[in-house]
């Protein structure tokens, strides 16, 4: 079965068994989504703040809201359990943007603004542009295109993993990457290279 | 799901790590150069042909192949989260301006094309949350992938959401799905500026006279309108539609600020609303006037009365020859 598919009847499975009152099971289905979160948390950090925060901090805190709160969670799909958990999220990252830049008050503006961005890549992942004759299963495929990458990611050699992110999701230029990794343009240039290869290869094992 | 990368290692066939090796070894300038030309590719929105390109590098296809393999991928997957690719059909779809009845756009559902211009198409729309008709705005594609070009369309359409005046079309929402930018407006029934300068033209011919007896078929409501020298906004239902201030209500004062440096801040945008039409012309026209000439103090301070400034160009084009038109009067 391709892993996609796993994942999603996975997921669902594991909501009922969740919502039935099974801890571990909500622990796992956690668990299986901390490399997405942590990859759109980390996406998003980049766009708000200057400072390196740690995103898996951020999952973490987001994790222990989604555990508090998981009683109010209705939903049955997968769909429905990545946007709870986004929703969460933008939260905590308004937060923590609203922290850094050393304001107390609420600004509504920032809120407003992280979650239409978090919202517009939910968008994008719950089908773009969707044709009347795409399937709920086609889209959900897409949509998991985007939980299987952070997954592949977490999978590779940090280094890897960084390069990838800086240059690719992040879309700096090699010099500005090889300066936040402190190497030499050539030494990114290479890990670049043998990053997408590995990346191709874990790829071509899952199918 | 939970193989550690070391795990991974160990039960990854040898020939991997040879290639990684051979890969790292050689430093191959040539397959860099290759993967990058194929990510512009990828980049600028078109899907290249794999295996053709493949076959252009016989001698380091394997290799090449591979980081295409990871390519490709991050590019699909990773541009969902971050920045959205349409997948083929619908961009091409956007691309050539045409999107089918009964897709989904953000929270819209396309009902009909209405007319489409040099900025976009105009599609009447229906959303089903909120159970109302929507002008959907569409951005064309290649629009979109300009930077300076979005950040003018975001700029003037969050102008126009600020705006709250009877006469001016309201900006609902702006929306980006993918790589398809639109922003949604409240859908106004009513009569086309060509039918109205018809109808007015048909007047002038039959009396001569602005006020003309009514030997012609009786004038619209705009047609009237425009013949007395106030353009009135056209009710229909809940609609409004309109261009200028009508007597008794002034127009907006004060045009939002939008510059967020001085070198902008005498971009003024005018929202021009019209008249939406039922064969073919754009629902609104936006115009910026960029004043490069020094402004009276007032004005600076954003006190500015879009009476004054209000640009007629379009409009008083099509109706100049009809009769002329009192708008700007103060």
């Amino acid at each position: 079965m391709p892993m996609s598919n796993r994942l999603r009847s996975d997921t669902e499975q594991l909501l009922q068994q969740a919502q039935a009152g099974d801890a571990p099971a909500l622990g796992q289905l956690l668990e299986n989504y901390r490399h997405y979160l942590a990859l759109l948390a980390r996406l998003q950090i980049g766009r708000w703040l200057q400072s390196k925060v740690d995103a898996a901090d951020l999952v973490q805190e987001t994790f222990l809201e989604a555990h508090r709160d998981f009683p109010q969670f209705q939903g049955a799909t997968e769909a429905e359990w990545v946007h709870w958990l986004r929703q969460l999220l933008a939260r905590n990252l308004a937060d923590l943007v609203r922290c850094y830049r050393g304001s107390q008050r609420r600004d509504v503006r920032l809120e407003r603004q992280l979650a239409a961005e978090l919202d517009q890549s939910s968008r994008v992942l719950d089908g773009a542009l969707v044709a009347k004759q795409s399937s709920p299963s086609q889209q959900a495929a897409r949509h998991e295109q985007a939980v299987l990458l952070a997954e592949m990611l977490g999978r590779l050699p940090e280094a890897y993993r960084e390069v990838l992110i800086l240059h690719q999701l992040q879309d700096l230029s090699f010099p500005e990457v090889a300066r936040q990794m402190g190497r030499s343009v050539d030494s990114v240039k290479n890990l670049w290279l043998r990053a997408l290869a590995r990346l191709g290869r874990l790829l071509g094992d899952v199918g | 799901m939970k193989a550690s990368f070391d795990d991974y290692q160990r039960s990854t066939p040898r020939v991997s790590s040879v290639a990684d090796q051979s890969l790292a070894e050689r430093q191959d300038p040539q397959i860099a150069r290759a993967v990058e030309e194929y990510r512009a590719l990828l980049k600028g929105g078109s899907m290249p042909d794999r295996e053709a390109f493949l076959a252009r590098y016989p001698a380091i296809a394997t290799a090449l192949a591979e980081c295409l393999d990871g390519l490709e991928f991050l590019h699909q997957a990773g541009g969902q989260l971050n920045q959205p690719v349409l997948e083929h059909p619908a961009r091409a779809a956007a691309a050539s301006g045409q999107i089918a009845p009964d897709s989904l756009l953000g929270d819209y559902r396309i009902v009909r094309e209405i007319g489409r211009g040099g900025m976009g198409v105009v599609y009447e729309a229906e959303q089903p949350s909120l159970g109302r008709r929507v002008a959907l705005k569409v951005l064309p594609v290649e629009a979109a992938r300009d930077a300076k070009l979005l950040a003018r369309f975001r700029r003037e359409s969050q102008a126009a959401a600020q705006l709250h005046h009877s006469n001016i079309v309201p900006v609902f929402e702006v929306g980006q799905q993918a790589e398809v930018v639109f922003y949604a407006m409240q859908y106004i029934q009513g009569q086309s500026l060509d039918a109205v300068v018809q109808d007015l033209q048909r007047l002038r011919a039959v009396s001569g006279s602005p006020a003309g007896k009514p030997a012609a078929p009786a004038p619209s409501a705009v047609a009237r309108s425009l013949l007395t020298g106030v353009f009135e906004p056209v009710r229909s239902g809940e609609s409004t539609a309109g261009a200028e201030a009508q007597a008794g209500e002034p127009p907006p004062r004060g045009m939002p600020r939008l510059a967020r440096n001085s070198s902008q801040s005498r971009d003024l945008l005018i929202a021009w609303p019209l008249v939406l039409t039922a064969n073919g012309w754009p629902a609104l026209f936006f115009r910026r006037a960029r004043l490069r000439f020094g402004m009276p103090r007032r004005a600076r301070n954003s006190s500015l009365s879009t009476r004054a400034l209000l640009p007629i160009g379009w409009l008083s084009a099509q109706t100049a020859s009809v009769w002329p038109l009192r708008m700007t009067k103060r």
